[in-house]
């Protein structure tokens, strides 16, 4: 598991997540991926394209995060999940708590219109 | 007759180190008899959800160092499933018996604990538990196509 920070045209942040989500992926980027988030009170789109595989240590990770920007006052978003991903985020409903754009431009955009 | 169902037991240490090999033996195994990546993917889940469990919560208030905890996986391979077996010594438990987890309407109401099991749950199309022998014995079925 590893993580890529970017900065997204709208001042946003973009955090790239790359591989497994799960107890031992979660273990290893969870620190790093909390205090990027929370070094600067932002919008963050978390980019799900290179996630190969999601467990349940993933989904709290997901839900931690978008707890903590609500509670500063800033939004959340998924985006690019690949079917297997999309899958489990369906089962466990968080699609319906977190938006969950398609991809990037979409998610700039969310972020952009609201 | 029949050839006998490919099998494969994997004793574990009870530790993320040890659940990471036992999840790339499993999948070697699999991808060794043709599994595809889809119940692949599904048995890879079941493990990591019902192993987390049992390494997170199972063994609390027990020294590692003087009662060393027992973890077992045996998969075998049938004509349209895969059955999981988890053996482990830890405290019984009973999945089947847990309450369900309510899907979350809004990000305050969204539960954080459970989600494992609901996990287990969907994935599985057969859930069999059983404590034998001071052991827990949960054998989960995963649909091959």
């Amino acid at each position: 598991m590893d993580i890529q920070l970017e900065d997204l045209n709208n001042g946003a942040l973009c955090v790239v997540l790359l591989g497994r989500l799960d107890t031992v992926g979660v273990d290893r980027i969870e620190a790093t991926v909390t205090s990027a988030v929370a070094a600067q009170p932002r919008d963050v789109a978390l980019d799900l394209d290179g996630v190969s595989f999601l467990a349940s240590m993933g989904v709290r990770l997901i839900i931690t995060l978008a707890r903590s920007q609500k509670a500063r006052g800033q939004r959340l978003v998924l985006f690019g999940a690949r079917p297997g991903v999309r899958a489990t985020l369906d089962m466990v409903a968080l699609d319906k708590i977190i938006p969950l754009l398609p991809d990037r431009a979409q998610a700039l955009a969310h972020l952009l219109s609201a | 007759m029949r050839p006998p169902s490919p099998s494969l037991l994997i004793p574990l240490t009870a530790d993320v180190a040890g659940l990471e090999i036992a999840r790339l033996q499993a999948r070697q195994f699999l991808q060794n008899n043709a599994i595809d990546e889809h119940a692949l993917t599904a048995v890879e889940l079941v493990l990591e959800e019902a192993i987390t469990n049992i390494i997170r919560y199972g063994y609390e208030g027990r020294d590692p160092a003087e009662e060393p905890p027992v973890i077992e996986i045996d998969l075998q391979i049938d004509m349209d499933e895969v059955q999981v077996l988890i053996v482990d010594d830890a405290k019984a438990f009973d999945p089947l018996d847990s309450g369900g987890v309510l899907l979350p309407e809004t990000l305050d109401d969204a539960q954080v604990g459970g989600l494992g099991l609901l996990m287990i749950r969907n994935t599985s199309s057969g859930m069999v538990y059983e404590r034998r022998d001071g052991h827990n014995r949960l054998l989960l079925t995963i649909e091959r196509h």
